[in-house]
């Protein structure tokens, strides 16, 4: 193998996942290539560390915290990034809620019937029950963020908020359809996530934009 | 009280420099090697390189109306282009940083288009509309824009990479990878997943890499096509939902939709409520 062939393979054999072969003719050119060796040297603790990280994605950690705090402190007087912040904290919390209602949701054995009082959204017969709660909860986070969003759109290029006005609704059509699939088949858990998942992706796009108009 | 003095600090610490005009600009500071690069710019154009000195190197030009902040406190650099007050308007900028390569370095940009290359340490970039590049062999990569597309060419066993509209694109990933869009194309290629997702709304996704089991990858789009191309030898055990568009395996019997191809492999989770999806063998 050439340099740059051993090269591309030099991350599978700190990973140890090449043939004892190739593993043989890799650490042949590592006993002459110094740079290959560094090379080495940078992977090895990196997939060390990586290995010991969570079995889930966790949000990026904040490395803005200083420059958001003064941004915090001028806005907290125009009440702009306090509504920002009370916004998607209030979302977040409502996904927390609503993983925990889906899960309560999908493990239930049999569909309850459940009288519920003043719906945001129409009941639709058939629906499982707990659900109508849960997508009432995903519509107010949406509309949090929604609000949120309304008053950032004036520092948002034009351009920009068509874009995200079509993405919105290309959102919102899924929902429609996921939801109509939904009432002809109450009973298909599948559907019913897929569903969850969209909602879920319209608040996460709310959160993102919301958050992105927010940093300058 | 107490604000009045830190902003005063602030002030004098970062010693805004004026432009009246689109301007060259060429300074440096001493920078520690591990420490954290902070960069702001409204538009125009950021490229970040990491290097080997103790240095944070700033070059290119600032847009008319903008004035530029560069400082050092403790271990963070920061360096923003900020509108000049009552400017009639914000003209683009085009930075050139060159950072110490093991930099944490955290960029932020209303449409500036990034570019980042060569660092060691996190990397974390989003933007408005601005499009991101990262190349190199960042610790970890977290890069959202939410019009402009993200392309990250790295080995790197964290990369979390979002847009809206964008396509996005993940290159030689490994470990960890989570990757979203709503209209974009979402592609991602690697070796040695560990855990991941990729999801769209209507844009399409397109796989091609293998897995280091046991794990778990999520594949969903609404109605965008899913196409994956998985090693021969994949260890997987694959669960595959589709209600209105085609399903197409080279793996598993003929129309199954959960199967499994070899003893602890890992969890494929693949659903798309019309889309089609095909998932090809590596040829």
């Amino acid at each position: 193998m050439s340099h740059g062939e051993i090269r591309e393979r030099l991350d599978d054999y700190v990973d140890g996942c090449l043939t004892p072969e190739r593993q043989a003719v890799i650490e042949a050119h590592l006993a002459d290539c110094e740079d290959c060796r560094r090379e080495v040297d940078f992977l090895r603790p990196l997939l060390a560390e990586a290995r010991t990280l969570p079995p889930s994605l966790e949000p990026p950690t904040d490395l803005w915290g200083s420059i958001q705090q003064r941004i915090g402190r001028r806005r907290v007087r125009d009440h702009t990034l306090w509504s920002v912040r009370y916004q998607l904290a209030a979302a977040a919390m409502a996904l927390l809620l609503l993983g925990s209602l889906l899960t309560v949701l999908l493990l239930r054995p049999e569909p309850v019937k459940v009288i519920a009082t003043a719906p945001a959204v129409a009941a639709v017969p058939g629906f499982p029950a707990g659900w109508r709660e849960t997508e009432d909860s995903y519509r107010r986070a949406a509309a949090d963020l929604e609000e949120a969003l309304a008053g950032a759109k004036p520092r948002l290029a034009p351009a920009t908020v068509a874009v995200l006005e079509r993405n919105l609704r290309i959102i919102d059509d899924a929902i429609a359809e996921a939801r109509a699939a939904l009432a002809a088949d109450p009973a298909n858990r599948e559907v019913l996530e897929m569903l969850a998942d969209m909602y879920a992706k319209k608040v996460d796009v709310l959160q993102q934009v919301t958050k992105l108009s927010a940093v300058l | 009280m107490a604000h009045h003095g830190l902003r005063l600090a602030l002030l004098v610490t970062l010693a805004p420099a004026v432009v009246a005009a689109q301007q060259p600009i060429a300074e440096a500071r001493s920078a520690d090697p591990g420490g954290t690069v902070k960069i702001s710019v409204p538009s125009g154009t950021v490229r970040v390189t990491g290097w080997d000195r103790d240095s944070v190197e700033l070059g290119g030009t600032i847009g008319g109306g903008q004035r530029l902040e560069f400082g050092i406190q403790g271990r963070e650099t920061r360096i923003r282009i900020v509108p000049v007050p009552d400017a009639r308007e914000g003209g683009a900028s085009a930075l050139r940083v060159r950072v110490p390569r093991g930099s944490h370095v955290a960029i932020r940009t209303s449409s500036a288009d990034v570019n980042v290359d060569d660092l060691q340490g996190a990397v974390d970039v989003a933007s408005v509309s601005g499009s991101i590049r990262v190349s190199g062999n960042a610790r970890t990569i977290y890069a959202e824009s939410a019009a402009g597309s993200v392309d990250i060419e790295a080995y790197t066993k964290v990369v979390r990479a979002k847009s809206v509209d964008g396509a996005v694109t993940v290159r030689r990933a490994a470990g960890f990878v989570e990757v979203s869009t709503v209209s974009g194309t979402a592609t991602v290629m690697g070796r040695n997943l560990w855990e991941g997702q990729v999801t769209t709304v209507s844009g399409d996704i397109r796989f091609e890499g293998g897995f280091d089991s046991p794990g778990s990858f999520r594949f969903e789009t609404h109605s965008g096509a899913i196409a994956l191309v998985l090693p021969s030898s994949v260890r997987a055990d694959v669960d595959i939902v589709a209600f209105g568009g085609r399903v197409e395996s080279d793996f598993g019997p003929a129309g199954a939709r959960a199967f499994s191809t070899g003893p602890d492999g890992t969890r494929l989770t693949i659903k798309s409520f019309k889309g089609d999806i095909r998932i090809r063998r590596q040829r």
